[in-house]
């Protein structure tokens, strides 16, 4: 089974970043993209964030998620400016609007994108766990990584399951809201009692702290990209304070 | 979590619980946004499907919910994942006092009230809607940025949709009701399936 953050070790074959570095590049993109104006120094800084996930996309060798991000922005950044002329007020208030904002999500998302389909699910809890976040948050999210893909599973499932008794086709929404919620509750309800299970009898419980065997730590590309987010953080605040 | 009881703590059933249903909660949200949210319209109804759709599963959590904290961690889970999928930070910060507000009232109940829980659950759909601030507040300042990139009309128009006053709290109320809906639906649906099978 596959999860969504990877279960092996992320290798020498990509660039090997922590985490940790990992989720203030995500934060930075983010931050920069919803929160300054195009502005100032932000004129230049703006469209270097919207490339920063397309080299990282690339440096994972997922080339089609890279292309797939350069389209969406693409559209999302021209498509409006195009259109907008031709349509009338009321289409522009509701739909090309919401097409232009996207501009500013797509890269955050896209960084996210980066952020868990290159950590394993152990370097992210070490990452978690170096930086004092308690156990009651590190557990509900190593658990919650482990079920995106087991949600997605028994929901084929059950699909399947449907269209083999004929029940596939158009209805009362609320039933099918039943037909199809139902099961893959009782489901993962089952699944999840198994889980947890499983994971007291391995000291989930255990009040002893928690060892692992991922090494993380932080090496040179990590401090470059660190002291990039830092400066453009500080950019950002200077800009808000000040305006320049 | 905060209660320091011992009875009362968190144990890794608890936290397991959390998880799972953090995990549906999340992935049904996802979904719902992705699809509704390409749609004319469709963006600003986004709380109020989700509302509905997620009674059955929230539903069965609530009634899970035995213990302070829970509903909480869920909450902080889900806004750390939209500051770092680039939703900012309202999810968050706003979300942080909705949870509180959940907790609150299902301590009201005693964790065993069934009306409670529902009730519960309404306020609970407002964490989507705190997506929705940044385009009431930030947006403005950033389109008049955008005037010379997109010109007049085009700006107008967008944020016509977004600085309207009344939008937003039509929004909350609509989603409130949306929730009470789904927390019936799935409360009945509950009984009917659940607690006849002795899964409850």
């Amino acid at each position: 089974m596959d999860t969504i953050l990877r279960n092996t070790k992320a290798s020498s074959r990509q660039l090997y970043l922590d985490p940790r570095t990992k989720i203030l590049l995500c934060i930075t993109v983010s931050t920069v993209m919803l929160a300054m104006d195009n502005t100032g120094i932000f004129v230049y800084i703006i469209p270097v964030m919207t490339i920063v996930p397309l080299i990282f996309l690339a440096i994972i060798k997922s080339p089609m998620m890279a292309v797939y991000y350069g389209i969406l922005y693409l559209v999302a950044f021209f498509v409006p400016k195009m259109i907008v002329a031709y349509l009338p007020q009321a289409v522009n208030l509701l739909f090309t609007g919401v097409l232009a904002t996207m501009t500013r999500l797509i890269p955050g998302m896209s960084m996210f994108y980066f952020l868990i389909a290159t950590t394993s699910v152990s370097e992210f809890i070490a990452a978690m766990e170096r930086m004092h976040i308690p156990k009651v948050m590190t557990v509900p999210v190593s658990v919650m990584f482990r079920f995106f893909p087991t949600i997605v599973e028994e929901y084929h499932g059950i699909t399947d399951a449907m269209r083999l008794r004929n029940v596939g086709s158009f209805r009362n929404p609320m039933d099918m809201l039943e037909y199809r919620l139902v099961p893959l509750m009782i489901s993962l309800t089952a699944i999840g009692n198994d889980l947890s299970i499983s994971a007291l009898t391995r000291g989930l419980d255990a009040p002893n702290k928690r060892s692992n065997m991922c090494a993380i730590g932080f090496n040179v590309q990590d401090y470059i990209a660190i002291a990039v987010s830092v400066v453009i953080l500080i950019l950002a605040a200077l800009s808000m304070a000040f305006g320049i | 979590m905060s209660s320091k009881e011992t009875s009362n703590r968190l144990n890794g059933k608890d936290l397991m619980n959390v998880g799972i249903f953090t995990a549906v909660f999340l992935v049904i949200e996802i979904i719902v946004a992705c699809v509704l949210g390409v749609f004319p319209m469709g963006f600003l109804l986004i709380s109020v499907v989700e509302a509905i759709i997620l009674g059955i599963p929230m539903m069965l959590y609530f009634i899970r919910v035995k213990k302070f904290g829970m509903i909480l961690i869920t909450v902080v889970i889900n806004g750390v994942i939209m500051i770092l999928t680039g939703m900012g930070p309202d999810a968050l910060r706003y979300g942080f006092f909705i949870g509180l507000l959940c907790e609150l009232i299902m301590y009201w109940g005693k964790y065993k009230s069934a009306f409670k829980a529902i009730l519960a659950y309404a306020v609970f759909g407002l964490i989507a809607v705190t997506n929705y601030i940044h385009w009431l507040y930030a947006s403005e300042e950033w389109l008049e940025g955008q005037r010379a990139n997109y010109g007049d009309a085009f700006v107008e128009g967008v944020s016509g949709a977004f600085s309207a006053g009344w939008v937003f709290p039509v929004l909350c109320v609509v989603t409130v009701v949306a929730g009470l809906i789904g927390g019936f639906f799935g409360k009945a649906v509950l009984k009917k399936h659940f607690v006849k099978s002795g899964l409850i």
